[in-house]
């Protein structure tokens, strides 16, 4: 399974430890995994974009996004799935996402699908959306935020991770939260698995 | 062996490692900043016996490095590049010297840019001081790289510069981590003064020794196994490619994504370029592209350019960062141009879309909570007509507070401040100077201008925004501080004591947090300068970072509500600029964001009506998002 994740958000929200968690498991399960991270002045408040390609070194045959290389960046419209922690990061990185790709979208504004509906986006990019600080707050950690939306990612058909593999590196990680990260993990599959749930 | 995911910056400090490196030194900088840091991770973890510390700039960083390798240590010194601005007076000079254990800088450059004041190349740099250079196109590379570096340096007793750009620094990668052998070598330091201490005279002897060994170092890169060639024919090809770096990684994916076949020239040593690798490549197509980052340091060293396009001819941008959207945008055109390739649609869909969606721009702004806001607010109550000399750090951030008028580089905040009051003085005129500067910023580079300007008679008032650590690149101790990079204590060379000792009469040290004293210690500071004895008066405004140390906040907090009385004026949010003070457009009222804010109770002050108050039952707000991450 080949890929290219583009992470979008604000500095603050956490992009940095959703790729570090992409990547360190993507290497878990003997992919080779490259990609680029925004630091500094940028970091600020500012829009944060990570980019994150995944490749098995075993199947040389090119994604539907092309041949992954040892580039770091993505080409804009070549990424298979766009997660972004906030509405107006989505639709700032939206030039990056193919034709066909997934945007994964953090939001609160039940309107955001209409919205992407009326601009005719839908019929050509998978939208799925979930409102993942709601759920955070559920659980008494905003900063969960940002993994409750890997979690919902994680149940996307054709996603390159599997939820058990993510789970897996979560508990690997070795930070102090682990726990509370697995829990918020768990809230967003479930989130992305139950039709009922308000994902919008 | 075992693999791990790393970033760029971490892979080069894994090489430096298990090349045996026993002095590491570096002043922090974006996006040099994390080589450090990993070293020491490493040196912990595997027991090593090696000196790592975050020197005072990146001059005494690469002198201290160099020291050591003259003493048959291998040393390596990490910075950005316009440190090497800083540190070119002693690598000019070392390279005529040359070194004894090796030495190596990792020099990070930023095509964009990203984090710098300018986008100059630190390969042309290497040129210039005739020192030898290599260019890693990802962090494998990189970390390969780095422990070569240490080989060259000793085979041909030369500095070397491992020059990765942003795109490799903070690029995460999988790599492999070789064993690691503890190796002890002697300290000795061999005496030899026509060298190490070289007159004139024998300057010209270590030039002319220089240029030899830079003809060593060339015929060494002929063979070298960072210089690779695909794809060559017997036939003349239409167009080849030679390219460097992360545009060669980029270039790669995209001449695989068009399909097509064409001679690519990899080269991971720039300089001394291999020329006859080179030009024999450059003989067997009929145009070549070159392609490399952020100028022209391959291109211009090549024999013949009749055939070569690039960055001089204008077929590549001569600003800027080689985006995969630039390169596929020159490469469609040439291979289209050379009929080896069908014109292709645009590739991004929805480009157009985004755009005309207006999105809010999302500068960056200092933290919510964060002292200099506060230092800021203050001095724009207090001075609303001066010229503001800022500087390099966080705080060059209070442009959006409109207190920072200039931005230069390390330290210029005291230089330009004594440069514009020298001119207003001619004129006879008082105008009101501000100069803003960070604690590490101060000791990096601000010393030599205060001397200067006391001695000089210059007057302005001198804020250093002291919040006890380099918060920019991620917190490194200064040398105010009694913590040295491993943890270990160090005395403390104190601020005031400096000031002082430059000869300033008038130093306040104040809480920008306690706003009615810091306006009333500013005030006096202004009255000084305006003294008939009077001259540079120094406010040192000390808070600790809030991303840094929260434990003050944490004992104090002051949680805030805006009152129904709330006209939407806006004042707060354009002269305080607090990003967790928001205007919600239903109501027309200014809220504060829960999320983000940080209960410091600062914005009190930030509406003059008075309609921001504490709020009675002061409660923390729990995983704030701006909590240390
Ligand atoms: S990191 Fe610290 S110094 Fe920098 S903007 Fe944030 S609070 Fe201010
Ligand atoms: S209390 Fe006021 S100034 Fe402080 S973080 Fe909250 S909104 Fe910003």
């Amino acid at each position: 399974m080949n890929g290219k994740l583009l992470l979008a958000g604000i500095g603050g929200q956490g992009v940095l430890f959703a790729h570090q968690l992409l990547a360190r498991c993507a290497a878990e399960q003997g992919y080779d995994v490259t990609g680029a991270e925004t630091h500094g002045m940028s970091q600020r408040g500012g829009a944060v974009v990570s980019h994150v390609k995944i490749r098995s070194p075993s199947s040389p045959q090119p994604a539907p996004s092309g041949q992954l290389g040892d580039a770091p960046l993505i080409r804009q419209g070549t990424a298979d799935f766009l997660i972004a922690f906030a509405e107006t990061e989505a639709l700032r990185a939206l030039p990056f996402l193919r034709r066909g790709g997934t945007l994964v979208v953090n939001t609160a504004s039940p309107r955001f699908l209409d919205d992407m509906t009326r601009a005719g986006l839908d019929e050509h990019v998978t939208v799925r959306a979930l409102d993942a600080m709601a759920i955070a707050e559920r659980l008494g950690r905003r900063s969960v935020a940002n993994v409750v939306l890997l979690g919902f990612a994680s149940t996307c058909r054709a996603f390159p991770l599997t939820g058990d593999a993510l789970r897996a590196a979560l508990q690997g990680h070795g930070s102090k939260s682990w726990q509370s990260n697995l829990q918020a993990f768990d809230e967003g599959v479930r989130a992305g698995s139950d039709p009922h749930e308000p994902s919008h | 062996m075992t693999q791990a995911v790393v970033l760029g910056n971490e892979a080069i400090a894994r090489g430096l490692i298990e090349a045996g490196v026993q002095v590491m030194t570096a002043y922090p900088g974006t996006p040099s900043s994390e080589i450090l840091p990993a070293v020491l991770t490493w040196k912990r973890r595997l027991q090593l016996n090696i000196h790592v510390e975050w020197s005072v700039n990146e001059k005494v960083a690469l002198e201290v490095a160099l020291g050591a390798s003259w003493a048959g240590k291998r040393a390596a010194v990490a910075m950005k590049q316009v440190g090497l601005n800083v540190a070119s007076d002693a690598l000019l000079s070392a390279a005529y010297t040359g070194i004894v254990g090796g030495l190596v800088l990792i020099v990070c450059d930023d095509p964009g840019p990203h984090s710098s004041q300018t986008e100059q190349d630190t390969r042309l740099f290497a040129l210039f001081a005739k020192v030898p250079v290599l260019d890693p196109a990802t962090p494998r590379e990189a970390k390969a790289m780095a422990h070569a570096a240490f080989t060259l340096s000793e085979q041909f007793r030369v500095p070397v510069i491992l020059r990765p750009t942003v795109r490799v620094s903070h690029a995460r990668q999988n790599v492999t981590l070789a064993d690691v052998a503890a190796r002890a070598r002697p300290a000795h330091f061999k005496k030899e003064p026509a060298r190490w201490a070289a007159t004139p005279r024998h300057r010209l002897l270590l030039h002319e020794e220089l240029n030899r060994k830079l003809e060593t170092v060339e015929a060494a890169f002929e063979s070298s196994p960072f210089n690779r060639q695909s794809e060559l024919t017997a036939r003349r090809s239409p167009l080849g490619v030679i390219a460097c770096g992360v545009p060669y990684a980029s270039a790669r994916e995209l001449l695989d994504e068009f399909g097509v076949t064409i001679p690519v020239l990899k080269i991971g040593t720039v300089y001394p370029l291999p020329r006859k690798l080179a030009s024999d490549f450059v003989a067997r197509c009929e145009t070549v592209l070159v392609l490399e980052e952020p100028d022209a340091a391959v291109e211009l060293q090549l024999p013949d350019r009749r055939n070569v396009h690039g960055r001089l001819d204008g077929t590549v941008p001569n600003a800027g960062e080689l985006t995969p959207e630039v390169l596929h945008a020159i490469l469609a055109r040439l291979l289209t141009k050379a009929a080896l390739l069908a014109p292709a649609a645009p590739a991004s869909p929805w480009a157009d879309f985004a755009k005309s969606l207006a999105l809010p721009a999302r500068p960056p702004r200092l933290c919510p909570g964060c002292s200099h806001r506060s230092a800021f607010y203050a001095l724009r109550r207090i001075f609303p007509s001066a010229l503001y000399a800022g500087d390099i750090g966080c705080y060059t951030l209070g442009t959006n507070l409109r207190a920072v008028d200039t931005c230069l580089d390390m330290g210029a905040s005291i230089t330009i401040a004594t440069g514009l009051y020298q001119a207003y003085r001619l004129n006879d005129e008082q105008q009101p100077i501000v100069a803003s500067i960070g604690d590490s910023t101060f000791l990096h580079s601000g010393v030599t201008g205060l001397a200067n300007a006391v001695h000089t008679g210059a007057r302005f008032v001198l804020v250093i925004l002291d919040n006890g650590t380099t918060a920019m690149t991620g917190f490194q101790p200064t040398a105010d501080d009694t913590r040295l990079a491993d943890g270990s204590r160090g005395p403390r060379v104190a601020i005031p004591k400096l000031v002082r000792a430059c000869g300033v009469r008038y130093l306040r040290e104040s809480d920008p947090y306690d706003q009615g004293e810091f306006r009333a210690a500013l005030e006096e500071a202004a009255a000084f300068t305006r003294d008939d004895d009077g001259g540079v008066a120094v406010v040192i405004a000390r808070r600790p970072c809030v991303l840094y140390d929260r434990s003050p906040l944490d004992a104090q907090p002051i949680a805030v509500e805006v009152t129904d009385e709330c006209d939407g004026c806006k004042y707060c949010l354009v002269a305080f600029e607090c990003p967790s003070l928001l205007l919600n457009p239903a109501t027309d009222k200014v809220e504060i964001d829960r999320a983000t804010c940080v209960d410091c109770g600062q914005c009190i002050d930030g509406c003059y009506k008075g309609f921001i108050i504490e709020k009675e039952f002061a409660s923390p707000v729990p995983g704030s998002l701006f909590r240390t991450p």
